[in-house]
């Protein structure tokens, strides 16, 4: 029987969780850009994206978001007295998952930013749009992945016991250096945690502090640098063939058994990163016409 | 020339009628009718596939050139744009709006010959991946813009709201035109029933016998059963009949592959699908009908 190809719909939703690194050395430059901090970068990438994943649910006047996803934002930086935990803010501070309503009703605040758009004559305009949060940057301490990541097997499986027939829960990592413990074992069990649909997707992107060439979806171990790298690929769940049909649809240079998976990312791959992790799947998993 | 309309529509299983987002309309007396699919993840999908398969009614872009097509898409999204409570609208769907709707079309228009004509020309356009079949003396004769059940995927071109985003995929505009006798039979149909009409089309069958034979209730009973053996996508259907009547025989039924023919179903003057501004909104919240 195949994996990764049931239907997301309010009946049987997916769900996404975010594994954030918020330790000190995310307090620094991002990619060789002096002006943003890894943090910073990571928290404007996230909020983006949840801000995305709010509009892709919203269809209709006077509806609301339909609760296509369940999510979670799990930092992990604070070992020393609090261990990882859920880091949205306000209303929704303490929440290990969240609907999408729940995203749409408590945002912490909105910042205006400006964005080049088309003018419709062929050339760009400034543009004000509003820009909501649910959460600030922050880096504070260790690196506590392994803790990070059994906090996610227990948010998870009461989740996948409620949703049996659902598309399995999407786990993005996010982390700029080495964990305080080998995260490894505990990878597994997240892992080997499924749906009827499949076992638990877990996804790992490496920042880079320097800008150096982003590494996407490797398919062998063999051709990363060092030893964290390795650990994060072999860590690293193989992209479901449906999605790397997308991906080489999309110009894409997926190896079979390419892993979900970048290492050396800058600011390009993250937003492309998450975008993949994301857009893909409900491309993929919905019955419905995607945005073409 | 005489024929008769047959209407035939599903919403995706799991949601409530006010969910549906395919649109179709026709006219007898001009002797048209248009489908459209309105790209579920959009804004307002459902009214902007409405507002096409009305506005091919009203003001058929049939014989328009691909340029002059935009300005016809444009005037239809103008009306899109109206009809969005901008002042309403929470932070989210202000942006979702601002990112416009999409939806495929295609359409027909028979022209007879002479006023008592048994046969005559139809012209087609089509964008995206709705089709138009037309049944001759018991033969598929026309299979349009698609005619495998393998040219179906999840990223046809779309008509937009957005003239820029409708400018990318013009190029792919289906024009046609050809012959019908008396009892010919057209369908017109959104995109999991035609890639299920052709996948069956393809292993040998006469899809078009089955569908002729349906009724409202048969027809659910028939869309839900191909579904759960999963030779149909999960997907809102719609399906537009047209049959041309054959002056000696008008009022004896047969099947669309026959000389002659009528269809059981009630056949309308003019009708263009339900007006999504006229539907009450699902409520929010717990009470909101489930997809």
């Amino acid at each position: 029987m195949s994996s990764y190809v049931a239907e997301i719909s309010r009946d049987r939703p997916g769900c996404i969780l975010f594994l954030l690194d918020q330790s000190q050395s995310m307090g620094e430059p991002f990619a060789g850009d002096a002006g943003t901090t890894k943090a910073k970068a990571l928290a404007d990438a996230i909020n983006k994206l949840l801000m995305s994943l709010v509009l892709r649910c919203t269809q209709n006047v006077n509806e609301g978001p339909r609760n296509y996803f369940d999510v979670g934002v799990v930092g992990y930086g604070s070992s020393w007295y609090s261990g990882p935990g859920p880091c949205l803010r306000g209303p929704l501070a303490g929440r290990e998952l969240v609907s999408m309503k729940d995203l749409a009703d408590n945002y912490l605040g909105v910042e205006e930013r400006t964005k080049l758009v088309a003018d419709g004559a062929g050339g760009l305009v400034q543009t004000k749009v509003k820009f909501p949060v649910w959460f600030d940057a922050v880096s504070v301490d260790g690196t506590p992945m392994l803790e990070a990541i059994g906090l996610a097997c227990r948010i998870l499986g009461p989740w996948i016991d409620k949703h049996k027939q659902s598309y399995p829960p999407i786990v993005i990592n996010i982390t700029d250096g080495e964990p305080n413990d080998d995260p490894t074992p505990a990878a597994r069990t997240l892992m080997a945690l499924a749906t009827d649909d499949g076992n638990v997707l877990l996804y790992n992107l490496h920042l880079s502090e320097l800008a150096a060439s982003p590494l996407l979806f490797p398919a062998a171990a063999t051709e990363l640098p060092d030893e964290f790298a390795q650990m994060l690929f072999e860590m690293s769940s193989p992209v479901p063939s449906r999605i790397q049909e997308e991906l080489r649809l999309e110009g894409y240079s997926i190896e079979p058994g390419a892993r979900g998976f970048v290492f050396n990312s800058d600011a390009v791959a993250l937003i492309q990163f998450l975008d993949i992790g994301t857009r893909l799947v409900l491309e993929s998993g919905l019955g419905e016409r995607g945005l073409r | 020339m005489k024929f008769d309309v047959g209407t035939l529509y599903l919403p995706k299983a799991g949601s409530a009628v006010a969910q549906y987002e395919d649109s179709f309309s026709f006219s007898r007396r001009s002797r048209i009718a248009a489908v459209s699919d309105g790209a579920s993840d959009n804004f307002e999908s459902r009214l902007w596939a409405y507002l096409l398969a009305d506005a091919f009614k009203k003001r058929p872009p049939i014989g328009l050139t691909g340029p002059q097509l935009l300005d016809w898409v444009d005037s239809v999204a103008v009306e899109w744009r109206e009809s969005i409570p901008w002042q309403d609208l929470s932070i989210f769907e202000e942006a979702k709006a601002e990112l416009g709707s999409a939806a495929t079309l295609v359409g027909l228009q028979l022209a007879p010959s002479s006023p008592r004509a048994i046969e005559g020309t139809w012209r087609c356009l089509a964008l995206g991946d709705s089709c138009l079949f037309q049944i001759t003396r018991g033969q598929l004769v026309v299979k349009l813009p698609l005619a495998k059940s393998a040219d179906f995927d999840i990223h046809p071109p779309l008509l937009s709201t957005s003239r820029e985003k409708s400018e990318l995929i013009i190029d792919q505009l289906v024009t046609d035109s050809g012959r019908w006798r008396a009892g010919d039979t057209f369908y017109l149909m959104t995109d999991a029933m035609a890639a299920s009409f052709l996948l069956d089309y393809e292993k040998g069958g006469s899809p078009w016998e089955t569908l002729f034979s349906l009724d409202k209730r048969s027809f659910a009973l028939f869309v839900n059963d191909r579904r759960a053996r999963g030779l149909m996508r999960n997907d809102d259907v719609t399906v537009v009949t047209l049959s041309v009547r054959a002056p000696s025989a008008a009022r004896r039924r047969q099947s669309p592959g026959a000389s002659t023919g009528a269809p059981r179903r009630p056949s309308h003057r003019a009708f263009a699908g339900p007006d999504p501004r006229d539907r009450p909104h699902p409520e929010r919240g717990a009470n909101a009908a489930k997809l």
